[in-house]
């Protein structure tokens, strides 16, 4: 049976791991190799590394940061941040990644997604969508302000284009640990057949079980993993009790 | 020493780093005269089959390989794409024709995608025998998966480990003689798939 994952989301500003709260207010985390690290020794089921100062800054990811992840990383690694190009993709997989994922570039040139996922298959391009919400509407969020584009169209178009997953955060919710977003989850599921990772606002293990059953294939998470006593085995001890196959520890 | 193909066929970093981590002696290369000193081979892979078959599967390469594996004997292990490819062919967009390591053939999964999402991607558990391949490793453990295809074995005693995904028993594993395929990720799949690829360094 295909076991349902939970994803710790690793946030670096460049150098440093950073947990955002609303895409903005920022508190350090450490090293990022650290931070890895414990979670490799925590065997968990798959990693998703941004930075997320990368597209703004017009630079690329660090790509030593990346290796030094990578090579104690025997888990699926996602790669994010600053990646524009078919080189870019290129480097950070020669690094150790498995995937990379896509926002701003595929916001400004859509056929990045198209060239990326026939060269190095769909199940490698992970397209990135974050969603705000203004007056009751649902936009897509990219570079500190909502633009006026539907996030659900823009999922639909990311499929078609050949994105294999899609990585969709909350911002509104981002390091609140109040809630999902179960709206948007709704919708989203509802709008793509490809697998659907949700992030922002779990608070409790227990936030991760109904995303999960609206269809969401994982959900990722950053703070409830920094700033609380509750590790990804936690959580999937939760989901198993609720009937949600996980890979437990014990397991491998 | 274990020869690593160097394809462009993906993930090759992430095969290095499982094989360094464990301290096998192991060497890189696409070099054909390097690949004809190999004492045991790992050939890795993502992606299509065709697309490898085109660009990877030359006269010469095929050839070498055949001959290392079917008559020199040496070991060799095919990860994901790699375990595909050792097949008589693979059926993506037409025929293309593989290594024809084992009587076998790769086609697209049978399940049906508006239920179950292709690829197949993500944690499940394989059912194995106890051959030497899966030596040490816990029953029922679980491996990361990425595939959209998969491989239709003839001999039912090559196909040593299946996974369950969308109602159908798909192969997981083949072991015939020298030869071992998995369609999951050892490199990616934690304890349990770095065991593998130390029982491949001990053959």
């Amino acid at each position: 049976m295909l076991r349902t994952r939970v994803i710790p989301v690793v946030l670096i500003d460049g150098y440093s791991v950073v947990k955002t709260i609303q895409f903005n207010e920022r508190r350090n985390q450490g090293n990022p190799i650290t931070v890895a690290r414990i979670y490799n020794t925590r065997n968990v089921d798959e990693l998703i590394v941004l930075d997320i100062d990368a597209s703004v800054q017009d630079r690329s990811i660090d790509l030593f940061t990346i290796e030094e992840i990578a090579s104690e990383c025997f888990m699926p690694l996602t790669v994010g941040g600053g990646i524009r190009t078919l080189k870019d993709i290129r480097s950070v997989l020669d690094r150790g990644a498995d995937k990379v994922a896509i926002n701003s570039a595929a916001i400004k040139t859509p056929e990045l997604i198209q060239e990326a996922s026939s060269v190095f298959g769909s199940q490698c391009i992970v397209a990135s969508i974050d969603v705000i919400k203004e007056s009751g509407e649902y936009k897509v969020f990219s570079a500190g302000k909502a633009l006026d584009m539907n996030p659900f169209e823009w999922a639909i178009r990311l499929e078609s284009l050949g994105a294999g997953e899609l990585f969709v955060n909350s911002v509104d919710l981002d390091g609140t640990m109040s809630h999902c977003d179960l709206e948007l989850i709704d919708k989203i599921v509802k709008s793509v057949r490809i697998p659907v990772i949700y992030a922002g606002g779990v608070q409790s293990p227990e936030d991760f079980i109904e995303p999960i059953r609206m269809g969401c294939s994982a959900v990722a998470a950053a703070s409830i993993f920094h700033f609380t006593r509750w590790t990804p085995d936690c959580v999937k001890r939760k989901m198993n009790e609720h009937g949600i196959p996980v890979r437990l520890l014990t397991t491998n | 020493m274990i020869t690593i193909i160097d394809n462009d066929l993906g993930n090759i970093g992430s095969v290095v780093r499982a094989v360094s981590y464990l301290n096998i002696p192991f060497c890189l290369t696409r070099d054909l005269n390097e690949i004809e000193k190999a004492e045991k081979l790992i050939l890795p892979g993502v992606g299509s089959f065709s697309a490898a078959a085109k660009e990877v599967l030359t006269p010469q390469f095929t050839g070498l390989i055949r001959y290392l594996t079917l008559e020199k004997g040496i070991p060799f292990f095919g990860f994901c794409l790699g375990m595909q490819l050792i097949s008589e062919f693979g059926e993506e967009m037409g025929e293309s024709k593989g290594l024809g390591l084992i009587k076998a053939k790769t086609s697209r999964l049978r399940v049906d995608p508006a239920r179950y999402p292709v690829p197949h991607m993500g944690w499940n558990d394989v059912d194995f025998n106890g051959l030497k391949m899966f030596a040490g490793v816990a029953d029922k453990s679980c491996f990361y998966f990425v595939h959209s295809f998969e491989m239709m074995v003839s001999d039912p005693e090559t196909n040593i480990a299946t996974v369950n995904y969308g109602d159908f028993d798909i192969c997981a594993a083949v072991e015939k003689d020298n030869i071992w395929g998995a369609q999951f990720h050892p490199e990616k799949s934690q304890k349990a798939g770095l065991q593998l690829i130390k029982n491949f360094s001990l053959l």
